[in-house]
């Protein structure tokens, strides 16, 4: 077969510069720590690491949206046992005054007891989380919920749950309405009424004792339902938090394994890549050589 | 006895012819598209005087050209159908270059408007929270426009590349005009030589064949090329001009036409079979970027659309009625600069879940009002009553509004997806103006508006119902792959046949510079003979002389 002399150069040049394109791209990739330098080296493999980032980042703010939920359960947690240690106070001067033998003096100061402790409780109930919204205000979160009035104290919050998505499908309240936390006895008065009443009687000292007995046992009958409102909201806190928890480990799982698929469609395996860069390099210095070698072949070097 | 001073002189001649050509063949072993030559000799006609007959030497019958037009004809062929290829190639990888840093595109930025609607739905009524909404709005928006902006960028780029393409046709045409006219020059003069001039020719449609698919003929020594789907290039002597003007429909695409002077013809369209680099633009422009562009425009109003519908069901933080979040560009409606009539066309978009990546035509052929779908010219609609092909643009996505009359030949073209990467825009100011609630009296906490909007990310809003706005950038992103991964092959397969055929011809026709040599210490054999034999004839002349002393 002939063979063009022109043809053997640019035919040697193009195998040379192929082979020198591959070890570059296989330096990129080591350089890169990705095997997918661009979308058309695996488009399958590109689209799906499309699909498994944004899933994890989805994921990932869920993460987010639990801890704010777990910050502000935790905070309205916290905020309900101080409410229940201030019941148990209000209890203690309620069993206190209940005992005929006090006089108008021992009453007057447990009315300014009870007086304090009220303050504390209405405190205790507008309570506003880390972002300033009202933690028992439902959805109006930035009303305060329980404002004083002529009739004792009004519940201006609403009792619509804002929710918030804690997974795919789940949503969850971080935040409700305070309304069920003061539970309204049959007359359609509530802790607070009942307190202001109690605390008006003793300090104008009116009542017999036995008046007076019935007065504070409706008030303890309103302690008792109070303090299971709020352990009931309490309970249900607590379920949830055990949901987040649950919900933070199956998420972390579910990371994990697209992580480890997102690892595999694009990170690098060096061991493999290193060894193709030993081989292409070889193939590369090889053709040099032979080129090299064929090239000083020519009969004009026997012509003198 | 003379005649052996003959003899001698004319193998000297042949001897002299066959170095000279050897030369010739070693000075021109590198240039492009020579074909190797070689002498042919032939033994001299007898001399009559003599009783036996004595021969008359050598001569030299022709300096022949050793060209295969098989395979030069099967070259041009390869040539253009690997240039074509390879651009395509070359331009695509732009795009999926692109593509390539996920960190950059638009999936991070739509990710990130997502969460800053997730932390919202944690205190809907937060000043700041609201307000990294519209950042984030903002920076989804800037993604869109840079990626069509670079997108538009490359168009401009192809642009540039056609008209340079066409200016390599009419020079090639030019040159091959005065080439057929030398060699018809060359072949009317006895003893004068064309096999470099024919050289040169064939070297010109080679190149030329890289930039356009070309057919030669050849006729009375001249050639004649014609591309596309016929259209004269080189007829015998006349070089037929093209020229590259403006779209009628749109402005920033260039298209190539043929120049007749006063009138232009039909522009070179990528469904005729163009070839070479021309034909790779054509098809990149048609087949992959418009439809990139919108097919990203479409993500865009995924986007805008599901967000706006639901920002207009529900009421801000001022209890006011919200209004549309992002702003679209209207859609896209050119009439063409030739038409005749002086009808107006609007369009406005549809139900989005039916809109495609096409453009459309809207026009009068004859007496039949037509939809055509672009790029492929498929007809969508067509009827002789203009308001059932207007109705039928509803099934793609979009509604069509006609005023005045067309005049036969008229034609729109629209463009429903392809401005609204470009043009998408936020409309809101403030984050209070955010529609998060469901009424116009509810709590400042209330977020039922938000979180439907949150569900806009994964609900299948695109593509029939099939398709999320987040998979339909990873659809047109895994396309992108696809089509440069099969570019990738189809042009290295291309371009390995193209070098097959090339080693092919080079085998037959290039410069062996070892044969040369070879041929060489050949004809100085022959030419230190030839000497010998003149050597000879002097010393039997001198004898002779010597006799008469």
């Amino acid at each position: 077969m002939r063979i063009s002399t022109q043809n053997f150069y640019s035919g040697s040049g193009a195998r040379l510069s192929d082979l020198q394109a591959k070890v570059g791209q296989t330096m990129q990739q080591i350089a890169s720590g990705s095997k997918l330098l661009t979308p058309s080296q695996d488009p399958a493999a590109a689209v799906r690491a499309l699909d498994v980032t944004q899933s994890m980042a989805v994921r990932e703010q869920f993460g987010k949206n639990r801890e704010s939920l777990r910050s502000n359960m935790g905070l309205a947690d916290i905020t309900l046992t101080s409410m229940q240690d201030n019941l148990a106070g209000i209890n203690e001067q309620v069993i206190l005054a209940n005992n005929s033998t006090r006089t108008s003096e021992d009453l007057a100061s447990i009315a300014i007891v009870l007086k304090g402790q009220q303050e504390q409780m209405l405190g205790l109930a507008n309570s506003t989380d880390s972002s300033g919204n009202y933690l028992f205000a439902g959805q109006k979160s930035t009303t305060q919920p329980f404002q004083r009035d002529d009739s004792g104290v009004s519940y201006l919050g609403d009792d619509q749950p804002q929710l918030v998505q804690v997974e795919t499908g789940r949503e969850m309240a971080i935040r409700e309405g305070g309304r069920s936390l003061f539970p309204k006895d049959s007359n359609d008065k509530d802790l607070f009424a009942l307190l202001g009443q109690t605390i008006a009687q003793l300090e104008d000292g009116s009542l017999s004792p036995a008046q007076r007995a019935d007065s504070l046992k409706t008030l303890s009958q309103s302690i008792e339902s109070t303090q299971v409102a709020l352990s009931s909201r309490q309970t249900a806190i607590g379920v949830h938090l055990g949901e987040l928890d649950r919900l933070d480990d199956l998420s972390g799982a579910r990371l994990l394994q697209s992580t480890q698929e997102l690892n595999a469609l694009q990170d690098l395996d060096y061991n493999k890549t290193l060894s193709d860069l030993s081989r292409q390099q070889l193939s590369l210095q090889a053709a040099q050589k032979s080129f090299q070698m064929v090239s000083s072949l020519s009969l004009f070097n026997y012509l003198g | 006895m003379a005649n052996i001073f003959s003899i001698g002189q004319s193998a000297l001649t042949v001897a002299q012819a066959g170095v000279n050509t050897a030369a010739h063949n070693i000075a021109n072993a590198a240039t492009p598209g020579y074909n190797r030559q070689t002498v042919v000799q032939v033994a001299g006609q007898a001399g009559a005087q003599a009783a036996a007959t004595v021969g008359m030497g050598a001569q030299v019958a022709e300096v022949k050209r050793n060209y295969s037009s098989f395979l030069g004809t099967q070259l041009l062929s390869t040539q253009s159908q690997q240039s074509q290829l390879e651009v395509q190639y070359g331009q695509i990888q732009q795009i999926d270059n692109m593509m390539a840093d996920s960190s950059v595109g638009v999936a991070p930025a739509l990710q990130d408007f997502f969460n800053t609607l997730q932390n919202v739905s944690t205190a809907p009524a937060d000043a700041t929270l609201r307000q990294s909404v519209l950042f984030s709005a903002e920076s989804v928006t800037t993604r869109f426009k840079d990626m069509s902006n670079q997108l538009d960028e490359i168009g401009q780029g192809v642009n540039s590349q056609i008209e340079s393409s066409v200016q390599d046709l009419n020079s090639a045409a030019q040159h091959l005009v005065g080439l057929n006219q030398a060699i018809v020059n060359a072949k009317g003069m006895p003893g004068s030589q064309s096999n470099d001039l024919l050289d040169q020719r064939d070297q010109v449609l080679r190149d030329l064949s890289k930039v356009v698919k070309i057919s030669v003929n050849e006729q009375d020594d001249q050639v004649n090329v014609f591309i596309g789907n016929g259209q004269p290039l080189v007829t015998g002597s006349t070089a037929h001009q093209f020229k590259t003007q403006p779209s009628k429909t749109d402005s920033g695409r260039l298209e190539v036409v043929q120049d007749f002077g006063n009138q232009a013809g039909a522009p070179l369209s990528s469904q005729q079979p163009v070839g070479g680099a021309l034909g790779g633009l054509l098809a990149f422009r048609d087949q992959t970027l418009a439809p990139a562009q919108n097919a990203l425009g479409l993500v865009a109003i995924g986007l805008a659309s599901g967000i706006n519908a639901q920002q207009v069901k529900g009421y801000d933080q001022t209890g006011v009625a919200g209004k549309p979040l992002f702003d679209l560009p209207p859609v896209g409606v050119a009439a063409s600069s030739s038409n005749q009539g002086v009808a107006s066309l609007g369009a406005e978009l549809g139900d989005i879940s039916k809109l495609t990546a096409s453009d459309f035509t809207f026009r009068l052929a004859g007496d039949q009002y037509q939809l055509l779908r672009s790029p492929d010219q498929q007809i969508v609609a067509s009827s002789a009553n203009a308001d059932e092909v207007l109705a039928a643009s509803a099934e793609q996505g979009f509604t069509l509004e006609l005023s005045g009359e067309l005049k036969a030949g008229d034609s729109f073209l629209i463009r429903p997806t392809a401005h609204a990467a470009r043009g998408i825009g936020v409309a809101l100011q403030n984050g209070r103006d955010l529609a998060l609630a469901s009424a116009e009296t509810a709590a400042a906490g209330d977020s039922d508006n938000l979180r439907q909007m949150i569900g806009q990310q994964n609900a299948k809003t695109l593509n029939g119902g099939t398709s999320s706005i987040q998979s339909a950038y990873g659809q047109l992103v895994g396309r992108i792959g696809s089509q440069t991964r099969e570019l990738q092959l189809t042009s290295q397969s291309a371009s390995q046949i193209n070098a097959q055929t090339e080693t092919a011809l080079q085998n037959a026709s290039g410069v062996n510079l070892d044969e040369e040599a070879t041929d060489l210490m050949r004809y100085q054999q022959a030419y230190q003979a030839a000497g010998k034999v003149m050597q000879m004839a002097q010393q039997l002349f001198s004898t002779v002389l010597d006799m008469g002393r």
